[in-house]
């Protein structure tokens, strides 16, 4: 039974400036400097096991995956300090935290920003969603929450997005961007069958959310009640927009939350309960349309209001849920999916140049005869040998390479040794793998720790080890209810 | 230069300067010498003046301030200050953007332009800034014109205010008079920059600050605390509440069977009274007028349906043809009565009361006492507040304005009014909860509030 939230963790009486012992569900008790309640607290949400990447992350935390050679969680961090966040949560499983707060840690050192990152563990064996991770995170502040997607990535300015929370007094508001894709050379946009659409329903005025579901949770139609239409006629319904899971929760959700004790997850229970429950209230009150906005009756019905917060509603936080979207064209992306991996390193790698942080290229002993092309990245002490060609590919750190390899469209990670003469196209190599010589490898996923044997010819193939075959297995069937491409997954 | 002739000055000077083995010159030559140095030293002089002169004005600046500073008694290095401080450069940091563009040269060029997108909550930060997130909120609110209405207004300001009193918390070292005064200051200076205050905030911050600092030291915070914002409901419940009730009474009596009644755009408390007197059994036909671009009037004539009053919707040009037949009473509404009697409303307002004097149609202008101000105006251009001009190339339909092409032209300066100022000899009676007085009495109303506050 996850926690209520009602219960504030904090002390009301302590003056301005004192310091306040905050405990948590992670290590004992910790000083916290107070001065006042922020106006938003940031949730990171890096609990996620990769489902639709397991063959990656079965080793490795799924947020600590690189993208463009930095681990993942990176840019949402740097994006939350670079907004001059001073405490930021960060839900993680129990197993990883370790690796994650080591992570995090030596980043923020090299930064001169003071910041406190708390950690809030989740068993590895639980089977949590994201709203019961607020659950868990809501006792601990104040103030509204600021939830944050450990895979998201983005350019886009939080104070737009608040400013729509905030115009609004809105219960929830998500930021909502135009897919990603890569300007291809004809000019026209593909849409990738592979990719689950959101439907996502906007009232044209004032971008308030009136449908929302997840192409997955629609089996042959939507339907839209009656009364629904009536208030908002006008509905757009938008399939090619990315949800991006970057949310302002009011504490007015929270208490929602308490109320529905089996809601899990966010986007697939939370969000969808909201907005009906939005348009449900907006259709039995009595609200009237005043300059395009709904504005309360109760200020001139015969009911005397005498107190100042009934005659104005907005303020109150009593009854209005309403969930509104701030779209943006700024680059967003949300790496969640195998097919798209590599392609989001290359689009990361472009569009955040300034974000990423440079390595040093000293360490690196790359030989003159090797030729590396102009979009990739090579990680720490990576040793090429000569007559290599690189193209469009990411090398992580410590890695081997021997002659005569031709690598195109890759992503390596770190601690890899390939030999010789060996042909990488479109292939995602992950941690302490050995690829022998003479091998060719199209399409295809190696996972952690496995050995490529020589002279081998892979096509679209996952090459997993025997001891994650079981911890994979489990991946592939839990969560969500759908399933990945399962292909060949042993050898 | 030779001379021919030695004059005696010329014997002189060669006597003098026999000690010296410089040439001997005459005074001619000597006067020339001397002007062209003086040109010389005149001409580096403008040139070092040019290079300087965007630093000569600054050079004044820091001499003020140095002076100010000097003024101020020493103050300990403190955690607090240090805070302060930083707030300091953040409010300053608002001012610069206040700074932002004022409307283009003309007529309205003394006043802020106000923009509906881009309030400047950029520079805040989320977590510790000087202003609150109630304030942070309402700024947003205000400068996109969910929250209109001058009661609106001020009641949303009042719920703040109370938010911020029932979080304050006050360090020990200070009072909670002095210290709660500066400490709302920077959220009214971010509020004043997000949209200008409306005269009915300004009097409930004088009234604020004022309470405030009555607050005497020795009760305990919490007391304080329940004593300001009992202080607050009570000026809601007096100035807001009960005095619609007073003026919906009074107004109530002045409504006749058979009046066609004229309101324009929507006002809370006009249409308080309408309703009011049909629930008393008055029948009476009400005109909506109405005025772009924010087209309120509409909403008005929804709620007088919905209550079985029947109405009629026209524009603001068509008034006069309303006026000449139709109509036997205006009722309009005050977002301020000024110290010298005029009237400050919706614009549009003063060109409904002169056509209304002209056909000798009674005005009526019901005002809540709270919003009298010592200000004193004779025009609506010494002081006005520009709303978005971008509302000026609203259409009904979405198809562009006719406007649009040229709204960027330099000649054209979209101009969007908020307020004007209508003249008391337009007005016949202005009805307060307190009485029904001439617009000339506004400066007794003055007295009795500076004599209630002493």
């Amino acid at each position: 039974m996850p926690p209520t939230v009602l219960s504030p963790g904090l002390d009301d009486d302590k003056s301005d400036g004192e310091e306040t012992t905050v405990s948590g569900l992670s290590s004992g008790n910790f000083r916290v400097r107070r001065r006042r309640s922020p106006e938003f607290t940031p949730v990171v949400m890096a609990a996620g096991c990769g489902s639709q990447m397991f063959e990656l992350s079965s080793d490795t935390p799924k947020c600590m995956l690189p993208v463009a050679n930095t681990p993942m969680i990176w840019f949402s961090v740097n994006y939350l300090i670079s907004h001059k966040f001073e405490e930021i949560f960060v839900v993680v499983r129990r197993a990883a935290k370790d690796k994650i707060e080591g992570y995090l840690t030596s980043c923020i050192r090299k930064l001169e920003q003071d910041v406190h990152i708390e950690y809030v563990c989740i068993e590895d064996d639980a089977d949590l969603g994201t709203a019961d991770s607020l659950r868990l995170v809501a006792p601990k502040t104040k103030s509204d929450l600021l939830v944050i997607s450990s895979d998201l990535i983005t350019k886009v300015s939080l104070s737009e997005l608040a400013n729509v929370h905030r115009a609004n007094n809105a219960a929830l508001t998500a930021l909502i961007a135009p897919r990603y894709s890569p300007p291809s050379a004809d000019g026209r946009r593909k849409r990738n069958k592979k990719d689950d659409r959101d439907f996502i329903g906007l009232d044209p005025e004032d971008d308030r959310i009136l449908y929302i579901a997840n192409e997955k949770d629609i089996e042959e139609e939507i339907s839209i009640k009656r009364g629904q239409l009536a208030r908002f006629p006008h509905m757009r319904l938008h399939t090619n927009l990315l949800d991006s899971h970057l949310y302002l929760v009011s504490r007015t959700t929270l208490n929602i939350l308490d109320n529905h004790p089996d809601v899990s997850m966010m986007r697939c229970e939370l969000l969808p309960l909201l907005v009906r429950k939005q348009i449900k209230q907006i259709v039995n009150t009595s609200y009237t349309v005043f300059a395009d906005r709904l504005y309360s009756k109760k200020q001139d019905t015969d009911e005397d209001c005498k107190h100042p917060e009934e005659y104005f509603e907005v303020l109150s936080e009593v009854e209005s849920v309403g969930c509104y979207v701030h779209k943006t064209q700024d680059f967003t992306v949300r790496v969640n999916q195998l097919h798209n991996y590599i392609k989001y390193n290359k689009a990361v790698s472009e569009n955040m140049d300034d974000v990423i942080p440079q390595n040093d290229m000293t360490t690196c002993d790359i030989s003159k005869m090797t030729q590396v092309g102009k979009c990739s990245r090579i990680g720490n002490s990576v040793r090429i040998a000569e007559k290599c060609s690189f193209k469009r590919s990411f090398i992580g750190n410590r890695v081997e390479i021997g002659p005569h390899c031709k690598i195109v469209d890759s992503v390596i990670m770190d601690d890899v040794r390939i030999e010789d003469n060996v042909s990488l196209t479109n292939c995602v190599v992950c941690k302490d793998v050995i690829i022998r010589n003479k091998c060719t490898l199209k399409d295809s996923r190696v996972c952690d720790g496995f050995e490529v044997a020589a002279e081998s010819e892979f096509v679209g193939e996952s090459l997993v080890t025997d001891s994650a075959l079981p911890n994979m297995m489990t991946f592939s069937i839990c969560n969500c209810g759908h399933s990945s491409d399962a292909e060949d997954l042993s050898k | 230069m030779e001379n021919s002739s030695v004059s005696p000055a010329d014997v002189k000077v060669q006597l003098q300067q026999n000690g010296s083995q410089q040439p001997q010159k005459t005074k001619a030559q000597l006067k020339a010498e001397r002007r062209e140095k003086q040109e010389a030293q005149r001409a580096a002089k403008a040139k070092l003046k040019e290079a300087q002169a965007p630093g000569g004005v600054q050079k004044q600046q820091p001499k003020q301030q140095q002076k100010k500073e000097q003024n101020k008694p020493p103050q300990k290095p403190k955690k607090k200050d240090v805070q302060k401080q930083s707030d300091n450069k953040q409010l300053k940091k608002l001012d610069d953007t206040l700074k932002a563009p004022s409307s283009k040269d003309g007529i309205f060029s003394h006043l802020k332009q106000y923009d509906r997108n881009s309030p400047p909550t950029s520079t805040l930060s989320y977590s510790s800034s000087p202003v609150h997130p109630a304030f942070v909120k309402l700024g947003i609110q205000m400068a996109r014109e969910t929250i209109v209405g001058s009661n609106g207004r001020c009641a949303a300001l009042i719920c703040a205010v109370k938010i911020f009193i029932q979080q304050y918390r006050c360090p020990k070292s200070k009072e909670v008079r002095q210290h709660l005064n500066i400490a709302l200051k920077p959220c009214f200076n971010y509020l004043s920059v997000c949209r200008l205050f409306s005269v009915s905030m300004e009097n409930f911050v004088k009234f604020i600050k004022h309470t405030i600092s009555k607050v005497s030291p020795e009760i305990s915070l919490e007391k304080a605390r329940e004593e300001l914002l009992s202080e607050c409901d009570r000026y809601f419940e007096e100035n807001i509440y009960l005095a619609a009730q007073a003026i919906t009474t009074t107004t109530v009596n002045r409504i006749n069977d058979g009046d066609t009644i004229l309101i324009y755009g929507r006002s809370q408390l006009i249409l308080r009274i309408l309703l009011a007197a049909k629930k008393e059994g008055r029948k009476f036909r009400v005109m909506v007028v109405d005025n772009r671009p924010d087209l309120r009037g509409v909403n008005a004539c929804e709620r007088l349906t919905e209550a079985d009053i029947p109405c009629s919707y026209v524009y603001i040009n068509s008034a006069t043809y309303v006026m000449k037949d139709q109509i036997t009473k205006v009722l309009l509404s005050a977002d301020a009565l000024l110290a010298n009697g005029y009237v400050l409303g919706p614009v549009g307002t003063a060109m409904l009361a002169l056509i209304a004097h002209k056909y000798n149609k009674p005005v009526i202008v019901c005002c809540e006492t709270y919003k009298f101000s010592e200000r004193v105006q004779t025009d609506s251009i010494l002081f006005n507040e520009l709303a978005d001009p971008k509302d000026m190339l609203k259409t009904k339909t979405g198809a562009a304005s006719p406007l649009s092409d040229d709204a960027d032209h330099h000649n054209v300066n979209l101009v969007n009014l908020v307020y004007d100022a209508t003249p008391p000899t337009l007005v016949s009676i202005v009805i307060t909860e307190i009485a029904e007085l001439p617009c000339s009495s506004a400066p007794v109303i003055l007295r009795r509030d500076t004599e209630r506050r002493c």
